[in-house]
């Protein structure tokens, strides 16, 4: 019981990062990052690749994937970012199938379909394997409270009141002098960085990755995920994603008990509640069930 | 050209956006075949005064009559079917149609009276904006302001509508093309279609009025003759310039 | 080289469909269906299972097909879409890729993951001056060929084209013409639906069935609807020949699984240099 709690509790975390990149990103940003999955997936190769073929020292590559994935992240969101934000949902999806695609057939760097396993898990030499997990555990709890608190600092700062008016009226606070283009950078490269940390404790959590591990869905429950918690809430994300990784987790065990059920079957009618439940949300439930801080005083902050 | 045009008439509007009114009370009459012009200064509630004309705005209270038929249930289209054209204050074309194809929209979903073949309803419409007729193939995005304007009023004219509502037409114009447009507007009066507009130059648009109308804060300060209101000194001061 | 110019003719001829229908829907909505690709796969679904399960003509089922998307098309308007017509563009994109999510999965759920293929006799592929033409690209090239000429005349000469036109245009302005907007709407969902279903057929002909070939095709028909100016329709399908012709050119000095990477770098480059399009005149953007 305790080791599937704490592998269950992981997957949270990693899930609790991704809604909580996007909800930086989309949900008080205004960009909508379709591409996730890409990002998150760049997160986890450039740091198993980091360990395994030059052996670097798994926080020192956290580290790097980190840095880099929001490097590339704010250069794929310059693409579109002077244009209408819809742009940017195709930029980023193309650019997520990119990256699949290359690291599916440039084995010579990526070990390709095979995939990159044996990825050491940071204090690995300090810790017997027994309590391997708890400490992978430990470290991902850390992480998350670091990334929720820094989240937290930079939703109530005057950046985070200007990024939510640029997502409201980009007009308005081009014409109080602030730079759009800016703002968005920033906010879409922190929400890279968020990825790059989530994609990397992937990597050590399963400690094989391969190139089927990373898809569109994981974009779908990210929204899924921001589109419950309440857009632009990171209390109520970090809550929806808790409850959501139990239901879908949960969910596997009605195969057991569902005559008939395989498990093909079950990922498609999950996938069906989640595509639908996100539509019906969107519709009668907009604002999530969590609430974002308001808004009222932005124009102050503008100023100054 | 014979249509007998429709008196059009408000009583009590109070109508706004989101629940704020912008009007406050506002009455008055056009009488078939006259041209009134209501005038006042910027934000005074002029557009929001046509728009509810027009049904694209829901008046609080107060009703529009159509002669003796209440129109203020209608939607924008119905009201378009029942005999009012409209030419909005910008963005008054289809800019990437061309300018027959503009005048052919005028028709198409609205029931003209009595029915008439396009062809000669057309000519009748390009007999008074001649300026149009070679630009038939043009795409209506690429011409002047002062021909869109023209294309704009002679779509709005294609079903042969009873009455017909202009926000500021002359806005934007040279002075020479403003006086050319006037011309124009006292041409359709005749043909026996009630004008309802909005004008900012006073003196040119009550000068080529019956009736005029000066609204201030959404409430009609002064309704009367064109020339009473021309002559009125409060009006002069406020509007002229003093002269 | 001829034979590159079959082959690229044929990529943009398939991706013609549905860019339109995209840039058709983007005109009037103003907001970007990401749900496109589902409707070209539930397109070859239902016209498979119309053509093998019913043992129906091919052309009958890819007929059934077409007719059956449309109508998914404007339910699914009127189910999710219409309540949400005041909101922002990006909402409705967040919704649209819901509604692609469980679409694909409806399909998996009925279909599973094997790849199948439609019941159509084998002909033997003809030769023109050395340049080999098999009887799939003629299909392709006499549909598509129609049904752009179809739409074309529609919305050239007759009242509806220029109803869809003219929303597009200056909705506010359409209204008062008494043009009623949910009609055109539905028209257009229609029109959209059957195009994009009619691309999955060919799509299945040319290559196979399976649940995630509309989801291949994506981002092509994103890139060629942005190469068009992503609110025009007919510039669309010329953006669409633009883009098969470079993928396939891409093919002599690219290994062919990267065609959607040359699809990727041509967007980006488009959209910081050009973003009204190859052929469109600049339009403000924000
Ligand atoms: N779409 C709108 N939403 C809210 N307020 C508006 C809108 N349009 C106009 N207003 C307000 O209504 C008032 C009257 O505007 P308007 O009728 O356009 O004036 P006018 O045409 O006389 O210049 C103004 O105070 C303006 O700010
Ligand atoms: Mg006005």
């Amino acid at each position: 019981m305790i080791p599937y709690l704490i592998a269950t509790l992981s997957v949270v975390v990693i899930f609790t990062l991704a809604g909580l990149a996007l909800n930086l990103q989309w949900g008080m940003g205004g960009l909508v990052n379709f591409g996730l999955f890409g990002f998150y997936m760049l997160g986890a190769y450039i740091c198993g690749l980091l360990v395994v073929r030059w052996g670097l020292n798994p926080l020192v590559a956290m580290t790097l994937a980190i840095l880099t994935t929001a490097a590339i992240s704010a250069l794929v969101s310059l693409i579109s970012i002077r244009l209408s934000e819809d742009y940017l949902a195709i930029v980023t999806l193309g650019f997520a199938e990119c990256i699949r695609l290359f690291i599916s057939y440039e084995d010579w760097l990526t070990f390709g379909t095979l995939g990159v396993s044996g990825i050491t898990r940071p204090f690995a030499g300090l810790v017997s394997a027994q309590w391997s997990d708890l400490a992978f555990i430990i470290l991902a709890i850390s992480a998350l409270c670091v990334v929720y608190v820094v989240l937290s600092l930079v939703s109530a700062s005057p950046f985070g009141r200007l990024m939510r008016a640029t997502r409201d009226d980009p007009d308005i606070v081009g014409s109080l002098g602030r730079s759009v283009l800016t703002i968005r950078l920033r906010s879409f490269a922190l929400g890279g960085a968020i990825l790059g940390l989530a994609g990397s404790l992937h990597a050590f959590y399963y400690g094989y990755i391969d190139p089927t591990q990373f898809t569109p869905i994981i974009t779908a429950y990210a929204f899924m995920a921001v589109v419950v918690g309440g857009r632009g809430s990171n209390p109520g994300v970090l809550l929806a994603a808790f409850v959501l990784v139990f239901v879908l987790e949960g969910s596997r065990f009605l195969v057991d008990y569902v005559p008939g059920l395989d498990g093909a079957t079950l990922a498609s009618l999950r996938l069906i509640a989640v595509g639908t439940a996100l539509v019906v949300l969107l519709i009668i439930k907009p604002a999530g069930f969590g609430r974002e801080r308001p808004t009222v005083r932005a124009g102050s902050d503008l100023k100054n | 050209m014979s249509v007998t045009a429709k008196s059009l008439t408000a009583t009590g509007l109070v109508a706004g956006y989101g629940g704020q009114p912008v009007l406050r009370g506002v009455s008055f009459t056009a009488h078939a075949g006259e041209i009134l012009t209501v005038v006042g200064p910027n934000g005074s509630g002029k557009s929001t005064l046509i728009k509810t004309v027009l049904g694209l705005i829901r008046p609080i209270e107060g009703r529009i009559l159509l002669d003796e038929e209440d129109i203020t249930p209608l939607s924008p289209s119905q009201r378009a079917n029942a005999g009012i054209g409209y030419v909005p204050q910008e963005a008054n074309v289809f800019p990437n149609m061309t300018v027959l194809e503009n005048l052919r929209l005028g028709v198409d979903f609205i029931q003209q009276r009595p029915a008439k073949r396009f062809d000669r309803r057309l000519e009748e419409v390009l007999d008074l904006f001649p300026e149009i007729r070679p630009k038939l193939s043009t795409r209506a995005g690429l011409l002047s302001g002062g021909q869109r304007q023209m294309v704009a009023m002679a779509s709005a004219l294609m079903p042969e509508p009873f009455l017909l509502a202009l926000d500021e037409p002359s806005a934007g114009l040279s002075p020479r093309n403003a006086e050319l447009l006037f011309k124009i507007i006292s041409r359709i009066a005749r043909t026996g279609v009630t004008l309802f507009l909005i004008e900012q130059n006073t003196r040119l648009g009550l000068g080529a009025s019956d009736t005029g109308l000066v609204l201030v804060s959404g409430e009609v300060k002064l309704s009367g003759t064109a020339s009473d209101i021309l002559g009125n000194p409060a009006i002069r001061r406020l509007y002229l310039g003093g002269a | 080289m001829g034979q590159l110019l079959v082959n690229g003719l044929t990529t943009g001829l398939i991706l013609a469909l549905p860019a339109l229908a995209l840039a058709l829907s983007f005109s009037v909505l103003r907001f970007a269906n990401y749900a496109i690709g589902s409707y070209v796969t539930v397109g070859a679904f239902v016209t498979w299972w119309a053509n093998v399960a019913l043992a129906l003509p091919f052309w009958v089922a890819a007929i059934i097909g077409s007719v059956a998307v449309a109508s998914l098309a404007v339910s699914i308007d009127a189910l999710v879409y219409r309540h949400m017509r005041e909101r922002s563009g990006l909402t409705l994109l967040v919704a649209s890729m819901g509604v692609a999510i469980a679409l694909e999965n409806v399909v998996r759920l009925f279909a599973g993951n094997s790849p199948r293929s439609f019941d159509v006799p084998v002909a033997r592929p003809q030769r023109f001056f050395d340049i080999r033409v098999n009887q799939e690209q003629l299909i392709i090239l006499i549909t598509v060929l129609g049904a752009l000429i179809l739409v074309w005349l529609v919305f050239r000469f007759t009242r509806l084209g220029r109803a869809m036109r003219a929303v597009a245009d200056n909705a506010a302005l359409a209204s008062v013409r008494g043009i009623a907007r949910g009609r055109v709407i539905a028209v257009v969902w229609a029109l959209s639906g059957g195009l994009s279903a009619l691309a999955g057929v060919l799509i299945g002909l040319d290559t196979s069935i399976e649940p995630q070939m509309g989801w291949n095709y994506l981002l092509p028909i994103f890139t060629a609807a942005i190469l068009g100016g992503i609110a025009s329709p007919m510039a669309a399908v010329a953006g669409a020949l633009v883009l098969g012709m470079a993928e396939e050119v891409s093919t002599l000095f690219l290994p062919p699984h990267y065609r959607m990477i040359v699809a990727f770098v041509i967007m980006a480059a488009l959209l910081m240099l050009r973003p009204w399009g190859l052929f469109g005149t600049k339009w403000v953007q924000r």
